[in-house]
């Protein structure tokens, strides 16, 4: 299992205590909200996965949002490895560190295949990972109870709207020249890429050769 | 000339079509490397094309997505497309190669500011610096709207470059040919035992399926291709199959046809890698998508084309000679109505598309007895001569103006061009054009050039008189605007007042002064370009009347 932590917690929690199932499993209390069964975890994943069963057979790559102590993870993992074999990849977000360390230590996820993600929304969207992750079009499962607890993070996670601002954009570009050439013109352009462009267009002269890479880039669509 | 690269990031049918281009290269410069770049989806696709060393490739469909969806910052769909280039810029190309001629391929050309290009260089100063003038006009007659000279002429003259024509073009796979061989040879075994040697007549569904989506249009292509079929099944000389790309919406029209006889007919699931082999393994071919029509083209599978809409002749239609082409009847004002349209859509009959099958055979076969198409449809026969592709109007519902205008425009843009007279042109024209035809429409194209000349020569006058009266900037900018309204009559004139709008676009500089000086020069530009099209008239007319017995050197041409 691969983290990709902030090692901290993103969203405040009141309360934390773990208590243990009917079915001796050990089961996180956030704020007062049981993010798994107290009679039977195992069957209660089984039961939400249900609903997805015909998605998941379609689709090989998963995001998951909340964590918990895994045990719906665990369910999904073998239901893909039952549809896919060996070719799935999960990624889960889950704000809370201490939730992500507890399920380690009582319910450990042992697979590559699935990494955890403890970020603040924007920070997402900017990992290379998840990004990667997300081109592929996954399937979102929505694990209610950890959603309860965190219904603010998680309604901005899927609400999400990347920045369009030149000044956001140029920052995240990895490329070092194509990045200090749009920062030469981030702070004297009030806009987004669009009006770059049509300022490069309508310039008199080129003065920079990424001035032809960015005429080029806008005929790509 | 070691290291050349060929910018193609269009359609998969432009990949297809740019084998032309590169057997024409390898044959002209047997050492050289040919690249490609195009786009990542196309690179499994087009494993059979020839001669390229190494392809490189855009991942468009990233970069689109990227682009599009609110999650993902621009940054990312930038660093893609930036990646792509800049991995091109640690290559040496002598040579590249804008095969669209669009903008993108000239920003490269631009960025990479290699020794040899074809195409259109972005200088500094944002002056454009053709590399020869096919590659000027062809980026005049972009906004036209009917190119006279097809895309592949246009290319090899932009590049410099001879046709080859006798290079094994496309690459078949010799086990995928040995199984079509085997099972084809099988089923003309079996047909053969009715009806004796037939010949396979495969109809490729493609682009009927692609382009009416809606419920009606597919309802009318079954009925239409029914018909066809069953005159097909009733031939003695002939028998279908179908050929569908393996996607669910065509499967679904080839079941369709399919439960109209019984489910007997024999169905082929092809994608562009195993197309070749079916293409070498069957008599004809036919159908209306570009990508099917480009591969039989590079395998010389004989072809009726069916053509999607009126402007596509001369862009991608078919190119060997002795093809069919069956088309909507092509006019300026079809043309302007086929792209203003949404549903637009051309499917003629069962009974038209086998006389166009039969014409298609004509030398094999006994001919049909005389058949009369639907209005609105004509037949073209694809035909070449050392000027490059041209189709003639056979048969059905004929815009003559319109053809003679576009047979003309080659000889005119020639003789423009290249500063020949390409006598052939003219006398194939006259050779299938009457003399009353001729004539009327030699005074209708004399009626529109004594006009733009008036319109041409006031213009200049104001133009001159700019710096010393009031009123010529108002007279002026009247007779500007009357002049560029020229480019959407319907005649030649419209070629050298269409040449002479762009270089409209091109006058920006920061003095009056100048400006009005370059203004002059591109008029008294259009005024030789006019004057090449009126004396390309009277080649036309002088030598109609040598033809007749009239002495040439009388009239002073040649």
């Amino acid at each position: 299992m691969i983290i990709s932590p902030n090692k901290g917690n993103i969203v405040s929690i009141s309360s934390y205590e773990i208590k243990i199932s009917d079915s001796n499993h050990n089961i996180p209390i956030l704020n007062g909200i049981h993010l798994h069964s107290l009679l039977d975890p195992l069957k209660e994943s089984t039961e939400l996965l249900k609903k997805h069963l015909s998605l998941l057979k379609r689709n090989n790559n998963l995001i998951i949002l909340g964590l918990g102590f895994g045990y719906h993870v665990k369910k999904a993992m073998e239901l893909l490895k039952e549809f896919h074999g060996e070719d799935y990849k999960i990624v889960i977000i889950e704000p809370n560190y201490s939730i992500i360390e507890d399920c380690q230590k009582y319910n450990p996820i042992d697979d590559n295949r699935v990494m955890i993600f403890n970020k603040h929304v924007a920070e997402l969207y900017t990992d290379k990972l998840v990004l990667d992750h997300l081109y592929k079009k996954p399937l979102i499962i929505i694990h209610p109870p950890s959603y309860n607890v965190y219904q603010k993070y998680y309604k901005e996670y899927l609400s999400y709207s990347a920045p369009k601002d030149l000044k956001s954009i140029y920052r995240l570009v990895e490329d070092n020249e194509v990045r200090q050439y749009l920062s030469n013109y981030a702070m004297a352009i009030d806009g987004d890429l669009n009006s770059f462009l049509e300022y490069v267009k309508g310039k008199d002269k080129i003065t920079n050769q990424y001035d032809f890479i960015m005429m080029a880039y806008e005929q790509i669509n | 000339m070691e290291n050349i690269l060929i910018v193609n990031c269009n359609t998969l049918s432009d990949l297809f079509s740019c084998t032309h281009l590169t057997n024409s290269i390898k044959h002209q410069y047997p050492n050289s490397k040919i690249h490609l770049l195009t786009f990542k989806e196309y690179r499994p696709l087009i494993k059979n094309i020839k001669n390229i060393s190494q392809i490189f490739t855009i991942d468009r469909s990233k970069i689109s997505t990227y682009k599009k969806n609110r999650l993902f910052s621009e940054a990312f769909a930038l660093d893609s497309f930036a990646r792509s280039i800049k991995e091109l810029k640690t290559f040496h190309f002598d040579w590249i190669i804008n095969y669209q001629q669009n903008t993108l391929g000239n920003c490269l050309i631009s960025y990479f500011n290699p020794e040899s290009y074809s195409g259109i260089k972005i200088l500094e100063n944002k002056i454009l610096a053709p590399s020869n003038n096919w590659a000027l006009l062809n980026k005049s007659l972009q906004d036209f709207i009917h190119n006279p000279i097809h895309k592949q002429d246009m290319i090899h003259k932009i590049t410099g470059i001879n046709w080859s024509e006798n290079e094994i073009k496309l690459l078949t796979d010799p086990e995928n040919n040995k199984l079509v061989h085997e099972n084809l040879s099988h089923f003309r075994y079996h047909v053969g035992n009715k009806k004796g040697n037939i010949r396979i007549v495969a109809i490729q569904l493609a682009n009927i399926t692609n382009g009416f989506f809606k419920d009606k249009f597919i309802k009318m292509a079954v009925e239409h291709l029914s018909e066809l079929i069953k005159l097909l099944l009733l031939d003695q000389y002939l028998h279908p199959i179908l050929i569908v790309y393996p996607n669910s919406k065509e499967i679904s029209i080839a079941n369709q046809l399919n439960a109209n006889f019984d489910n007997s007919l024999l169905t082929i699931e092809a994608d562009t890698n195993t197309l070749p082999s079916i293409l070498v393994n069957i008599d004809i071919v036919a159908t209306c998508d570009h990508t099917t029509k480009t591969i039989a083209d590079l395998l010389t599978t004989p072809t009726l084309e069916i053509l999607d809409k009126p402007s596509s002749l001369y862009l991608n239609s078919s190119i060997n000679p002795g093809n069919i082409i069956l088309s909507p009847v092509i006019s300026r004002q079809s043309i302007i109505d086929a792209s203003n349209s949404s549903e637009y859509m051309f499917l003629p009959p069962g009974q038209d598309l086998y006389f166009g099958i039969y014409l298609l055979l004509s030398e094999l076969v006994p001919p049909i007895k005389e058949h009369h198409l639907l209005p609105n449809i004509s037949i073209y026969q694809v035909l070449k001569d050392k000027y490059g592709i041209y189709y003639k109007a056979l048969t059905g519902d004929i815009n003559v103006n319109f053809e003679l205008s576009t047979q003309m425009a080659r000889y005119y843009l020639t003789k423009l061009i290249e500063k020949n007279y390409p006598i052939e042109i003219l006398n194939t024209i006259l050779n299938i054009f009457d003399k009353h035809e001729l004539y009327a429409w030699v005074d209708h194209e004399r009626e529109h050039i004594t006009e733009t000349v008036v319109t041409l020569l006031e213009t200049l006058k104001y133009l001159r008189a700019m710096n010393k009266e009031a009123e010529a900037k108002t007279h002026f900018v009247t007779s500007l605007d009357k002049l560029i309204k020229c480019c959407y009559h319907d005649s030649l004139i419209t070629i050298p007042c269409t040449l002479f709008k762009n270089k409209l676009d091109t006058i920006n500089s920061s003095t009056l002064d100048e400006n009005i000086r370059k203004l002059d020069r591109s008029l008294e530009e259009l005024k030789a370009n006019i004057q090449v099209l009126t004396t390309s008239l009277t080649d036309l007319t002088s030598l109609e009347y040598k033809r007749r017995g009239g002495n040439l050197l009388e009239t002073g041409i040649f």
